[in-house]
Order: structure tokens, then sequence, then C-alpha cells
């Protein structure tokens, strides 16, 4: 074991304080979540839970919306996701192989969708030309195929040897079954990082909800956690009803408890995710 | 990855091009249909239509903020439909998505029959975008008189927030409530320990209290850590505006002064206002933190007792201590032994007590253009029954009294049991708020039948602390009726704060005060105000049209 | 003919794979560009997109001449080039600095920690810093104890936005410094070794092997980064921006959201009609220019 010098030394300390920094946070408001109303409106630094409450989670639960909205986002980033991978493999492989078409047209077709798009009030009127308005359907489909990740998969695609792919066509295999029977079975790991990625977007979309769907019972979550922590709207104000209703502020341990129950599950997967995106970078994500 | 070069990009746009084209064609159908042309829409003869009360009519209703937990088929619903019968389908929203999506959501064609809006430049780009009926005024004569003289006699402003081009485009609503000026409370356990035995009233007595604040130790705890006041800056309406109505001012609104309307922050004498607080920053009784507020700030620095005095109340979220979420009941739950106390608004230089008002003018409801004409004169019949009965209003607000509430000069008005669940579920919208609009009532009561209602020690607060007649009220009602508003109002009033703190704190000398208001002209405000002035006459014209009987000047 | 038949065969497979996806691109993609339209019409409601009425470069020039679209712009850039100057060297740093520790365990452990908030939201993120920002927040007592003045860290102009930028860069150190780790991991033992024997010093070792080594992945980065300048991030602006702090962060994103608001529809378009030509010329020329520069051998060709 080599001598540690200063530069170690300040080296391990500077990391550990940093790692406390990205920790703190997390555990501010876990604390707060749990504390009661008045240890939460005081100050200081919330190492740990003040009076400890579950009152906020219960609230939280018994709030029909959150929960529904809850088992919106579950349901949103499960089905985006699945389509997502599948749709880009399709997508990728014939774009991987040589003989293919029109490949090189077709490849900048999509690619030109990378550095050009039509913003957002020509995409909010085509969403509701579609008649996708306060649909599901809305949050999947214009994610749905992505020229980055289509182009991942199939770098990865092009790698994989061509004597597989012959030996398939020598087994009168045809087009969909090398692809399911041979490339996706052999990507698992860009599928599970492109995957990955997508969840982790689809858990985390909230701006897209807030302009298409109406419905409260169809909303995500993320969009009614913004509505209940960030933004508040000075509407009551200056209708002259400002007295009674801004009373009704919502307490710090209600926002932070549903704050708490938005991160858990993608605190929960982090090590599951985290190993499979190192990889995943490593793969096919920055290609020289 | 691969990114294209340009020229292949260039040649990909020309494909690109040509496939837009032909896609363009065949969303033709999704498009939406109609070069029916803007504000000129079909000409609707008026004479012509009748309604039948015998008819039900459907009616889609997007009605007032404030009920977004609402759920249909509640008990006033029914009571509505029963008396007037029509079915109603109304539409609750929450007030975020009322500020931010709900544009698109008209965009996306779902317009319902009957729709609310208090933003006069957001009433105004709907009408822009020409799917708001035009309603003239004779219409609303002749099959709403009692509801005219309703509106006149309370807020007759608000007829401009419906009016574009010459025409009247809604029906203007009234929250006569909103005519009731804030409070100040004050910290009484405080005023006992640095020995102030009377509620400040005058400019005087206000400095002195805010003095020994703040190097009294009025909390008894041996620290030097607490102020006078500390104002909020999270809305242009709260800063310093009792300091400034003191001087007959009204910093950030129109007046009208010596036969013209002007801007009050403009005036000679808000440069005074300005020094006078100037100097009490520099004394150290104002909170110096007070510049770093957000919305609730100024109240959580009173709750906390780090100052004393709170501007920004009312007795109910303040005082009423039969209220839970009360001011007073929060900060006794952090401390028992505090003690608040209401006072009046510092005595003006003439003599009497004045505060800003929001005033009695409230919002607007519109009629989508293709809506049925039929129901607009069952909607008119509905609003001109329900404010000529007084009763009626009120039971359409708060539900049967005996049934879903109950009076008491003690407790003032209080919901009855299984209802107060109920109207935190939604299924009894209305209830329970009766100074401001109901649901499908979206007027306001009358302050005599509000008072009616008042418990004793509302009475008393009202009369001693927040009486109507001390309101200062824009003259326009609000300046977001002006044209160039939507332009350059946001930014004159960031101006104007930036100015104003700047100088209270120190940070600019008072002589800047000219600087800001050479700037403030030249950034749009003198745009602005040679169209209030014009706007002046057109808004006497209109009202020369619905009868108002003009009140005496602001 | 007869040749056809074979070729139709073949090449049915992919084809089919292809043609719901060149679809999807069409309808999805492709068919807003043409909504972009709307930037030369006066879009109203009642008119619907194919009624409303042309008004050519009037927009534009409202958007340029009048109203505060200029000083938007302004805000945009700067706050990119504040996140560039100050952000993009961080994940580079953490990545030196992570790749000195030898403990693997310690240096794996710190690194999943630090690229955790990358998976956050900021819907999230920003509601934890909006309390622990606010000025009767933990960092502000820190601050009061300490003997120093309270700061407005969410509603004072500039440091709002340093505020913005040390967020945004905490939020995304740790995975940055992911890439350029895996990049370090490929540099072979031999010549660390061979210039322990030239008698170089770690300092040495970092400046002339570690950071050549990185030079192809950053200038990649750095090329990424310009193009997307006039994304300022509204994510992050969105949920942590206030009105007290509009004139130093409205950037363009949130004055098109705003322009939806007011209905004002037409202008929103213009001013993303300009977001993305700009966008696009600048990807297209920094990539361009990179090559030249590196006479082709680095950029992201």
């Amino acid at each position: 074991m080599k001598r540690l010098n200063l530069f170690d030394v300040a080296n391990i300390v500077f990391l550990l304080v940093l790692a406390v920094t990205m920790l703190y946070p997390f555990v501010y408001i876990v604390n707060i979540s749990l504390s009661t109303p008045a240890e939460a409106m005081r100050g200081g630094l919330h190492l740990w839970p003040g009076g400890v409450s579950l009152a906020a989670y219960k609230a939280v639960f018994s709030d029909s919306i959150l929960v529904r909205a809850f088992a919106n986002s579950v349901v949103r980033t499960v089905l985006g996701t699945v389509l997502t991978v599948l749709c880009c493999a399709v997508a990728a492989y014939p774009l991987s192989r040589r003989e293919t078409p029109f490949r090189r047209s077709i490849t900048l077709f999509i690619l030109f969708t990378m550095v050009f798009s039509g913003g957002l009030v020509p995409t909010y009127l085509l969403v509701r030309g579609l008649g996708l308005l306060d649909t599901m359907a809305a949050l999947i489909l214009p994610v749905l195929l992505s020229a980055f990740n289509i182009v991942i998969i199939k770098n990865f695609f092009q790698s994989i040897p061509e004597s597989y792919v012959e030996a398939a066509r020598i087994d009168g295999a045809g087009e969909w079954r090398i692809l399911f029977q041979v490339f996706i079975p052999l990507s698992g790991p860009v599928l599970a990082t492109v995957g990955l990625w997508t969840a982790v977007m689809h858990w985390n979309s909230w701006f897209d909800a807030m302009l298409y769907i109406s419905s409260d019972n169809k909303q995500v979550l993320q969009t009614i956690l913004q509505r209940i922590v960030i933004d508040s709207s000075t509407a009551f104000l200056e209708s002259g009803m400002s007295a009674e209703k801004a009373a009704s502020v919502t307490t710090q341990t209600i926002k932070a408890a549903t704050t708490v129950v938005t991160v858990l599950p993608i605190l929960l997967c982090y090590p599951f995710l985290q190993r499979f995106f190192t990889k995943g970078i490593m793969l096919g994500g920055v290609k020289e | 990855m691969s990114i294209p070069s340009f020229r292949v990009l260039l040649s990909i746009r020309a494909h690109a091009e040509v496939g837009l084209i032909c896609l363009g064609l065949l969303l033709a159908g999704c498009g939406k249909p109609g070069p029916e042309g803007r504000t000129e829409a079909a000409q609707i003869d008026w004479t012509r239509v009748s309604d039948d009360p015998s008819k039900t009519l459907e009616i889609s209703w997007l009605g007032p903020l404030g009920f977004e937990k609402g759920r249909p088929g509640s008990w006033i619903q029914s009571r509505v439909e029963e008396l007037f019968n029509v079915k109603l389908d109304p539409i609750f929203i929450d007030p975020v998505t009322f500020d931010k999506v709900l544009s698109l959501r008209f965009v996306a064609g779902n317009i319902p029959d009957v729709f609310w809006d208090g933003e006069p430049m957001r009433i105004r780009a709907k009408v822009r975008h020409g799917f708001v009926l035009e309603l003239p005024y004779e219409v609303l004569l002749e099959h709403a008189p009692h509801y005219v003289a309703y509106v006149n006699a309370e807020a007759p402003e608000t007829w401009m927030y419906c009016y574009w081009q010459g025409r009247n485009w809604g029906i203007p609503t009234v929250v006569p409530g909103g005519a009731i000026p804030l409070i100040s409370a004050w910290r009484a356990d405080w005023l006992e320990n640095v020995g102030i035995s009377k509620v400040p009233e005058t400019l005087e007595e206000y400095h002195e209290a805010f003095r020994h604040f703040t190097f009294d130790d009025p909390d008894r705890n041996g620290l030097a850590d607490t102020y006078g006041l500390s104002p909020s800056v999270a809305h242009w309406s709260y800063l310093f505006t009792e300091f400034f109505a003191q001087r007959d001012i009204l910093a950030f609104d129109l007046q009208e002064v010596n036969g013209e309307i002007t801007w009050g922050g403009i005036r000679p004498e808000a440069k005074e206002v300005l020094a006078m607080l100037r100097d009490w920053y520099a004394e150290g009784i104002i909170d110096p933190d007070f510049v770093l507020g957000s919305v609730n700030d100024s109240m959580l620095a009173f709750q906390n007792g780090k100052v004393g005095y709170y501007g920004l109340g009312t007795y109910d979220n303040t005082l009423n201590a039969a209220e839970p979420s009360a001011l007073i009941n929060r900060m006794a739950q952090l401390a028992p032994g505090i003690r608040l106390v209401a006072g009046p608004p510092p005595l003006g230089s003439d003599g009497r007590f004045h505060r800003r008002a929001w005033g009695g003018g409230g919002h607007v409801m519109q009629f989508s253009v293709d809506i049925d004409p039929e129901k607009v004169l069952r909607v008119l019949r509905m609003l001109d029954t329900i404010y000529a009965d007084p009763k009626l209003a009120l039971e359409l607000n708060m539900g049967r009294r005996g049934l879903h509430w109950d009076y008491s000069s003690e407790h003032g008005v209080r919901t009855l049991e299984p209802y107060k669940e109920k109207r935190a579920e939604g299924e009894m919208i209305g209830s329970g708020n009766f100074t401001g609009p109901s649901f499908f009532a979206p007027s306001g009561l009358p302050l005599d039948v509000v008072d009616t209602l008042r418990s004793e020690g509302q009475r008393e607060a009202v009369r001693l602390y927040s009486q109507p007649e001390w309101g200062l009220i824009n003259s326009l009602g609000k300046t977001d009726v002006l044209a160039s508003a939507s332009d350059s109002l946001g930014d004159l009033r960031r101006i104007q704060e930036k100015y104003f703190v700047d100088i209270i704190r120190g940070k600019r000398p008072l002589s800047d005060f000219e600087e800001f208001v050479a700037e403030w002209k030249r950034q749009g405000g003198e745009r602005l105000l040679a169209e209030a002035n014009e706007f002046r006459r057109k808004r006497d014209e209109v009202w020369r049209k619905v009868g108002v009987v003009k009140k005496e000047a602001q | 003919m007869k040749s056809l038949l074979p070729s139709i065969r073949r090449y049915a497979g992919p084809l089919t794979m292809l043609a719901p996806v060149i679809l999807y691109f069409l309808i999805f993609h492709y068919t807003p560009m043409a909504g972009l339209l709307l930037a030369f019409k006066d879009y109203t409601i009642r008119e619907g997109f194919f009624g409303s009425q042309w008004t050519g470069l009037d927009n534009l020039r409202h958007l340029f001449f009048s109203g505060d679209f200029v000083h938007v712009l302004r805000n945009t850039i700067t706050i990119s080039l504040l996140r560039l100057v100050f952000g993009f060297f961080a994940p580079l740093l953490l990545a030196l600095l992570l790749n000195e520790v030898r403990a693997v365990g310690y240096r794996n452990a710190i690194q999943s920690i630090a690229a955790l908030p990358n998976y956050i939201s900021w819907v999230i993120l920003a509601g934890i810093f909006l309390m622990l920002l606010s000025d009767q927040g933990p960092v502000n007592d820190l601050l009061a104890a300490g003997g120093f003045r309270r700061i407005g860290f969410l509603t004072e102009g500039n440091w709002f936005i340093a505020t913005l930028i040390s967020t945004g860069i905490w939020q995304g150190v740790g995975y940055g410094a992911i890439i350029y780790l895996a990049a370090l991991a490929g540099i072979s033992p031999d010549l660390y070794e061979a210039a322990e024997i030239d008698g170089a010093n770690r300092f040495h070792k970092i400046v002339h092997i570690n950071f050549p080594a990185l030079v192809p992945t950053i200038v990649t980065l750095f090329i990424l980064n310009l193009g997307s300048v006039l994304n300022a991030g509204f994510d992050q602006i969105y949920n942590m921006y206030n009105p007290s702090v509009f004139d130093v962060s409205d950037i363009i994103d949130t004055f098109v959201l705003r322009r939806i608001q007011t209905m004002e529809f037409s202008l929103g378009t213009a001013a993303g009609l300009f977001k993305s030509v700009v966008g696009m010329i600048l990807i297209v020329a920094v990539n361009a220019a990179a090559r030249r520069i590196s006479k082709g051998e680095q950029g992201v060709y």
C-alpha cells in the first residue's frame, strides 16, 4: 500500500463532502416529511425528523387524486418504456443492415429531427388534431421513437457478427425472426440501457402532461407535485377573493411527503440503474 | 452517432418541404374549419329570440376559481336546475391550470357555453380569437334589469372588463366583499411589554410602536432580534400600501386627481412617503430581509415572532379564534401567551382612514359564440331572478339555513355537521364562503346581507378596522383594462418596485425619484396614462348606456 | 419485371419494418414543422390553422422591435454561456479527482452517490431547493449564525443566476464525470509506468496522460453543448423562477410558454421558429468548424 500524501487526503475529504452535499437535500426533505407541522416550520438543518409523525403520509395516501396519479405514472412509465424499446429496436434493425434500400436517406431523414423541431404550439395543435388530448397516448406517442435511441441501438446491431445472420438465413428465417430471435437476445445491455433511460424520462415527465391532460384523474404524479409544491398562482390575489382562500396554504410536511413519494421509486431502483448506465455509456453512447 | 453535413441537410429539407405540403393538405380535415372571421360573428337578431321556460336547456358551465374540488351533482346545482329548468354540466379547474393552460384547452375546441374569467387581458384575448359572443347592452337591460342595477350600484367599473372596440362581450360580475380593505394586526403582548396601552392609530403612533418593537426587546428574550415590520414584496399590491394610502396614494394604480387620471406612484406625495420609509429603514425598524420575500414570508416573519406587525390580514384568516387555520391559532401552537389585536390603518393626513382595496369589481362571464341564443336569455333570467332576491342568492351560495348551515351572533355562520365533509369533498360547492361568488351564482352577496351573517366579533372588526368606506380603489377598477397594458404593465411595475425598494433601502438616493418618473413615462407609462384618460371617456359613455348614476370621484 | 420480384421479396421485410417508422416521423416530427408556418400568420382559434390570415414577417418584427424578446434572448445566451464556462469543466475535474482515488470501493461509492441527482426531475429538485434556500431556510440560517447577511438566493437577480448554475452543476457533475471516467479507464497502465520511470509526479501524469486522453471526449461534448446554447435549461428555470427574477431568468422557452398563456400563439411560434433555426445553424456550423480545426480527426462525424 502506497503512502497517502497530502493530496490524497485532501481529495478523499473533498469527495466525502461532495457526497454529503449530494445526499443532504434528500435527507432534509425526508426529515421534513416525517416532522410535525410546527417542527417543520422551525429553522435549522433538519438532520433528523422533529417530533416524528406520519400524518403527512397518511394525508398523501388518502388523497385519491395523488394515489391515482401515482398509478397513472406507473402505467405510463411501464407502457411507454416497453413500447419505446421495442419500436426503436424494430426501427434500428433495418437501418443497421447494409442491404436495406435507401438506408442512408432514411437515416438522415430521422437524424434531421434531432436538430430541428416544430416547437410547442405546432406540436400541441397536432396532438389535438389527432384527437389525443387528455389520453395516455398523448404522453407516449410523441416520444415513442427518438432518433437518439434508434442510432444507439443501430450502432450496437452493427457490431453483431454477420455470421449469426448468415446462420439464421440458412435456417430460412425471415427478417422479423432474425430481429427477434437473434438481435434482440444479444442486445440485452443496450436495450436495458435505452429502457432505463426511457423509464426515467417517463417517470420524470411533467410538462407534456401539464399541457395535454385536463382530467385530474388522468394526471401524472410529477405534474400534480408541481402544482402543489412549486406552481402557485396569484390568480386569487387579484380576484378580491384572496382573503379567505389564501389562508389555505399547503403545509410544508405534505409538500415534503408528496415529494418523497414521487422520488422514492427512483431512489429505490437507483443501484440497479447505476450499474446499467455505466455499462451503457461505454457501449454505444459516445462512439468515436 | 453521426450528424449530417450541411449540404445533405439542405436537400433533405427540400424533400421534407414537399412532403409537408402534401401532408398539410391531408390534415385539412383535422384543422378547425371556418373562415368566419373574427369579431364579425354572425349577427343575432335578439328581438327574434325567445326563451321558453318549459324547455329544458343543457348548459356547460365553467364557473369561478376556487371550486376545484367541486363535483357535479351538488345540492346547489340541483337547486339551480330545478328552479330554472336547466341541465348543467359544470367544469371545475384548479387555479394553476387556469392561469397556465386553459387557453390551450380553448384551442382544443372545447369551449363551454358559459365561461368565467377575471383577467381583463385574457378576456380581451378571447374576444380577439373570435369565440366569444357579443352581448349588446340592450339585451342585458331588457332581460336582466335587476342584475344590471346591482352591478351599477356595486361596481360599475366592471362593465369595462368586457368592453372591446365599442361593444360588450359578456356579463360583469361583482364581488362586494372585495371592497373591504385588509386589516392591521399587532402583537398585543409586545405592545404591553413595551408600555403601549392603545392600539396604534396615527402615523406617529405606528412609528413609535415600530421603534419600541425594534429597540426595547418586546419578546423579553434578551436578544435584539426583533423588528417593527417586514413588508411583503411578493406582489405589487402589498408593497407598503398602507403607508402610501395614508397619504391618499395608490402607488401601483390609476388614480383620478383633479379630474384627470394619473398614476399614484409618480405623484409628488409618493416621494414624501418614500422619504419617510427611507428614514425608517435607516433607523433600523424595518426588517432588512423583507426584500427577500416570497409569497408567505411577510406572514411568516410575523408568525415566527420576528416582527410585531402584520398589515395583510383579514379578520377571518388572522384573528378569528373560531377558524382553525387562522394566524392566531397557528401562533398559539408555536408558543402560548401570544395575543393578537387588530388595528385600523394609519390615520390619513385628512383626518380619515384610507387603505387600498381591490374594489367590488369582480370578473366576467362570457358566452361561446356557438351557443344557442335562447340559452343566453335563460342565463340572464337566472341572474336577474337570483340577484333580485337576496334570500335566493344566499341559498345558492351557501345552501339552506337550518339544513346546511346555521347562524349565531356569537359564531357567525357555521356549516352543519354532515355537510362539513361534503364541502371538503366538493359536493357542496359554494357553501360557507358568503362574501365571494358561488359557482352558479357568480356575483357575491351585497354587503348589507353579508353583514347580517357576520358574528359580533366580525362585525366589530369590520366597523373598527376595515370599513369599506376607507377603501381606495383603482379608478378604472384594474389597470389591465387598457390596451397597452399587455405590453408594458408588467415591466412598469417591475421598474417601479426596483426603484422604490432601492430608494427605501438606501441603495439609491431619494433624488432618483425624478429619474424613476422619467423612466416610467418612457417605458410606456406616458402612453398608458393617455389611454387611461381616453378610456375614461369611453367608460362614461358605457355608463350612460347601462344607466349608471355616477358616484363621486375617487 | 422478372428481376423485380426477388428484390421486392428481399426488401419487403426491412421496408415493412421501416414504413411505420417513417410514417411516425412524418406525423410526429415533420408535420409540426409545417405548423411553424403559424409564425407567419395571425392565428386565431376561430379561424384555425388554415383560416388565419398571413401576416408575413410581422410577428418576427414584433418580436425584435417591441416587447422583450431581445431581452429574453440576451438572458438565454448569458445563462447558457455562464453554464458553459463554469459548468463544463466541473465533471472533468471530478473525473480526474475520482481517478486518483486508489480504493476502488470508495471511488465507486462516491461516483454512484454523485450521479444520483441526475435521475431526479427538476420538479423534485426545485421543490427541495425552494425550501433549502428560502430566506428562513437552513442555508440562510447558517449564514445568519455565522454573522453574514441572509441572501435571497431565489429572489435576488444575480444570486438567482448563481443559484441556477450551481444547482445545475450539482445535478450534472456526477453523471458527467462517468463519461470521462470511462475514457480514463481506457488508458493503458504502461503509459503510467513509463511516466513514472521518467520521473513524472502525479501532477505531470494528469496533465500529460490523462488530459490528452480526454481531449476527444471534451471536444465532442463541447460541440454538443455549444449547439444547444439556446436551451438554457427550461425545466430547471421554470420550476425555480418567480416574478422577482423574471428580468434575468426569462428565457426563450419560458417566453414561448407565456405567449401561450396570453393566447398569442403566433408570436410564440415565431419565437420557437427562431430558436429552432438558429439552433440548427449552430450545431452544423460548430461541427464544421471543429472538423476544420482538427483536420478531420475530431468532430462528431
